[in-house]
């Protein structure tokens, strides 16, 4: 907080005096309070990424490098060409701050959000994915209250809007007691001429300027800049910054917005969210290269007495900006009309390159629509934490359970346990496009209707890898996510990712963030997949303990399958089956579950990524699919190889006999292999008859794959060829303890 | 000595949030009839308590705690109002 004076009063602005000073420079005199909050909003870190854009710089190259990919980072969502005339645009963006205050209604409009950034692409939203983050349930009533509202945040808005929710992630970790993370992504299907159609820019002057959709108030007021802080004490007083959602008016603004973009008047389009009419206004004209005259009092408001500034910086859910071309209007208005939508022509776009706002015939806001699009930004210093050299060196301590009571004990742990109860309440099959649904696969595939194409969509990355390794562990998030939608059969298409990170102005929060993005940089380009867009979510930091939340990258990735007989599934099929696990293992047991469940440590040495051995395996992977030789596949994930296994059976009540002779050399202890977590690994099911084939092709591929067993019809799982003597697992025990924990957890 | 209340108690949401509800009972119902003089409509939720308490401060009490502790309304974006305790 700056104390500045403007028209002789003090006010408290969130600018520093520097920025306030670059105002009076652009502006050549002094700013009016109504100028002053505007340009506080743009310059936030959520609206401006003052702290992350000169890092990010480097993905920029999106578009420029990959033929496919018809919008790249900086756009509202992230766009690319299928083939078949269609595009698929998708984002994903976090909503923590208004989450951590108001669970239920902060999720719900954070759903609201990231549809409103898919319909300005031009494309209708057709699934939704969250990745979520709460402390530890255990005895922690507040977690278990987070969680309990989120989810039916995400579930309700979700459902009504009649969009399926497809997938999800849910880690639980005591960083994130205050400070849950709500990520939430949404990926849209459209025909490229509706995405030509619709840029979120307003290039041309005379064009109208409408706002439709619900009705001005004065809730969420400076919404940005309460995330662009920590959560403190004084958060409980900030509290009208949570907005309440509307999803059947959200209905109505899809199918009137998609009808509108239809007709081809529409020239432009942006959804008002942070920042309010200030972003929609300031970014269409800024990037546009236009300027505009706005009429406030056009605007239809909820309330009487609204300042203009309170008009300008209103964060009111379910707004969407159009720009209409002049012989177009009264076709989109018939439209609006016919949908019942309020809307408003509050404006005309022009050639001058100025945003001016009129309040009755008084200027009250006169700036270069650049000056508020285009933000100062920041370099912040780096350095990597103390603490981690100790934590890195942590042994692996000995074990004092037997090795069946640690795989009971896991398969039970809150971050390997089925996550049934959240994805029971959210409808994952409504617009019959669901093809692989909730748990019987790695991702989400749905179906294009029209066409013999399939979309694979996953998200996730592992925290407690990232704390320990922010660069190895965004990598290892993206062999994990890509292997989700390769597990499914897809090839992956692209990237978007959702930073969320501490405090930027901190050096070694900021280290997390830089590190993190470098490893999603050299990954994706070895590996060949466009990073298409991203979010930051900054000061995920508890200012009481002053300790941020563990690094995490979010990463989605969307992958496509051509026809539908290569869409493969996660659950073991028939008995007599060969089960193999593909890669190499090693001692990777930093941030495992079996470090944190078994020993309570967080250290040791976290996974780290070879691209080449990991392109050989995708290689490989698409070269058996091409055979139709993979029954089921799974990518081998936390807790380790015997709990991919377990989940590979439960679901046709199937057994395994495992024999891991020669799987790992004499360096390797049995609880190193049974449960490491290194990735780039997957367990595949196939038929005895191609055994001799597969071991070619791993010959040929220099992959590494071994042959670990059978599939057997008694629900049980028995393990040899290990150092120790040999176990057997009851796999209904298994079963009943992954089903029972969260529904424990939650008294449900 | 203890004896038996009824606590009334009724939750709207807060003046500056929206309420999609009283929107829609607006929009739909009223303005489509010709309701023209009417320019607002607010919900609620209402809730009827039988209490045993000391005396209608204590049964008044009781019930702003339970609420507040139980979280029967969302204090983030709901008021709650204590309409009347009568003697049952």
């Amino acid at each position: 907080m700056t104390k500045v004076i403007i028209n002789g009063e003090e006010v408290d602005i969130e600018l520093t005096k520097w920025e306030f000073n670059k105002i009076k420079d652009i502006l050549n005199r002094e700013p009016n309070l109504t100028e002053t909050q505007m340009v506080s909003v743009m310059y936030s870190e959520h609206c401006s990424y003052k702290s992350s854009r000169p890092k990010l710089k480097i993905f920029e190259d999106a578009e420029k490098n990959y033929d496919y990919v018809l919008a790249g980072p900086g756009q509202d969502a992230g766009v690319i060409d299928i083939g078949d005339g269609y595009v698929l645009a998708f984002r994903i963006e976090s909503h923590n701050h208004p989450s951590a205050i108001e669970p239920y209604h902060g999720a719900a409009t954070g759903i609201g959000g990231i549809i409103r950034d898919i319909l300005c692409m031009g494309a209708r939203p057709i699934a939704l994915l969250d990745p979520l983050r709460f402390g530890s349930l255990k005895d922690n009533p507040h977690s278990q209250w987070l969680f309990k509202y989120v989810v039916k945040g995400i579930a309700d808005y979700g459902n009504c809007t009649g969009i399926p929710t497809i997938g999800g992630e849910v880690e639980f970790d005591d960083s994130f007691e205050t400070n849950c993370l709500v990520n939430v992504a949404c990926i849209g299907l459209g025909t490229i001429e509706d995405f030509e159609h619709a840029p979120s820019r307003a290039y041309n002057p005379g064009d109208y300027v409408i706002l439709m959709g619900g009705s001005t108030g004065r809730d969420g007021i400076h919404g940005v800049t309460f995330a662009s802080r920590t959560l403190t004490e004084m958060s409980e007083e900030d509290r009208p910054a949570v907005q309440i959602g509307d999803p059947f008016t959200k209905k109505m603004i899809i199918e009137a917005t998609l009808d509108a973009v239809k007709t081809g008047y529409v020239r432009g389009l942006k959804d008002l969210g942070g920042g309010g009419l200030t972003c929609a206004t300031s970014e269409l004209t800024g990037d546009g290269n236009t300027g505009a005259e706005i009429q406030l009092r056009k605007v239809f408001t909820r309330e009487p007495g609204m300042t203009s500034y309170e008009i300008m910086l209103s964060e009111s859910q379910e707004r969407m900006a159009f720009i209409v071309k002049p012989d177009g209007l009264e076709k989109v208005l018939d439209i609006f009309r016919k949908y019942e939508m309020a809307h408003a022509v509050i404006g005309r776009t022009d050639d001058s390159k100025v945003l001016k706002v009129f309040d009755n015939g008084n200027l009250v806001v006169n700036m270069p629509s650049k000056a508020l699009a285009e933000s100062p930004t920041f370099k912040r210093e780096e350095k990597k934490p103390s603490y981690l050299d100790n934590l890195l060196s942590q042994k692996t301590p000995k074990y004092s359970l037997s090795l069946e009571e640690i795989i009971y004990n896991l398969i039970a742990s809150e971050n390997i346990c089925s996550k049934e109860w959240v994805y029971r309440q959210y409808d994952h099959e409504v617009g019959v496009r669901s093809v692989v649904k909730c748990g019987d696969g790695d991702s989400g595939v749905l179906r294009i209707i029209g066409t013999d194409k399939f979309i694979a969509a996953s998200v996730g990355v592992n925290s407690k890898h990232c704390f320990l390794d922010p660069y190895e562990g965004a990598k290892g998030g993206l062999v994990e996510v890509c292997g989700n939608v390769i597990a499914n059969g897809a090839k992956p298409m692209a990237m978007v990712n959702c930073c969320n990170f501490g405090n930027p102005e901190i050096p070694e929060s900021f280290w997390y963030f830089s590190k993190a993005v470098d490893g999603m940089n050299d990954f994706c380009r070895s590996l060949k997949i466009p990073i298409v867009g991203g979010n930051v979510s900054f000061y995920n930091e508890d200012e009481v303990t002053k300790t941020a939340i563990k690094a995490t990258p979010m990463i989605m990735i969307v992958g496509i399958i051509e026809g539908e007989k290569n869409i493969i599934t996660l659950p073991f099929k028939d008995v007599g089956n060969d089960i193999f696990l593909i890669g190499e293992t090693k001692a990777e047991l930093g941030g495992s579950e079996y470090h944190s469940v078994l020993h309570n440590i967080e250290g040791g040495v976290p996974p780290t990524v070879d691209e080449e051995k990991i392109k050989a395996i995708w290689e490989f992977l698409f070269e058996l699919y091409n055979r139709n030789l993979v029954k089921a596949n799974h990518d081998v994930n936390k807790g380790g190889v015997v709990i991919t296994i377990a989940e590979m059976c439960f679901r046709n009540k199937l057994g395994a006999n495992l024999d891991f002779n020669n799987c790992y050399g004499e360096k390797l202890r049995d609880d190193e292999f049974l449960f490491s977590e290194t990735v780039g690994r997957f367990v595949i099911e196939a038929s005895p008859k191609d055994l001799d084939l597969i071991l070619d092709l791993a010959t040929q591929f220099k992959i590494d794959l071994k042959k670990i067993g059978m599939l057997i019809s008694k629900p049980e799982i028995t393990i040899s060829g290990i150092k120790s003597k040999q176990f057997k697992l009851d796999l209904v025990k298994m079963k009943r303890l992954y089903d029972s924990t969260i529904p424990n957890l939650m008294d449900i | 000595m203890q004896a038996n209340f009824i606590v009334e108690i009724i939750m709207t949401n807060k003046e500056m949030a929206r309420d999609p509800v009283g929107a829609t009972i607006k929009r739909d119902l009223l303005a489509k009839k010709g309701y023209d003089m009417i320019s607002n409509v607010r919900s609620g939720q209402y809730l009827r308590i039988h209490i045993s308490a000391e005396n209608e401060e204590n049964a008044k009490e009781i019930i702003e705690d339970m609420c507040n502790k139980l979280r029967i309304f969302n204090p983030v974006t709901q008021n709650l109002t204590i309409l009347r305790v009568s003697k049952s």
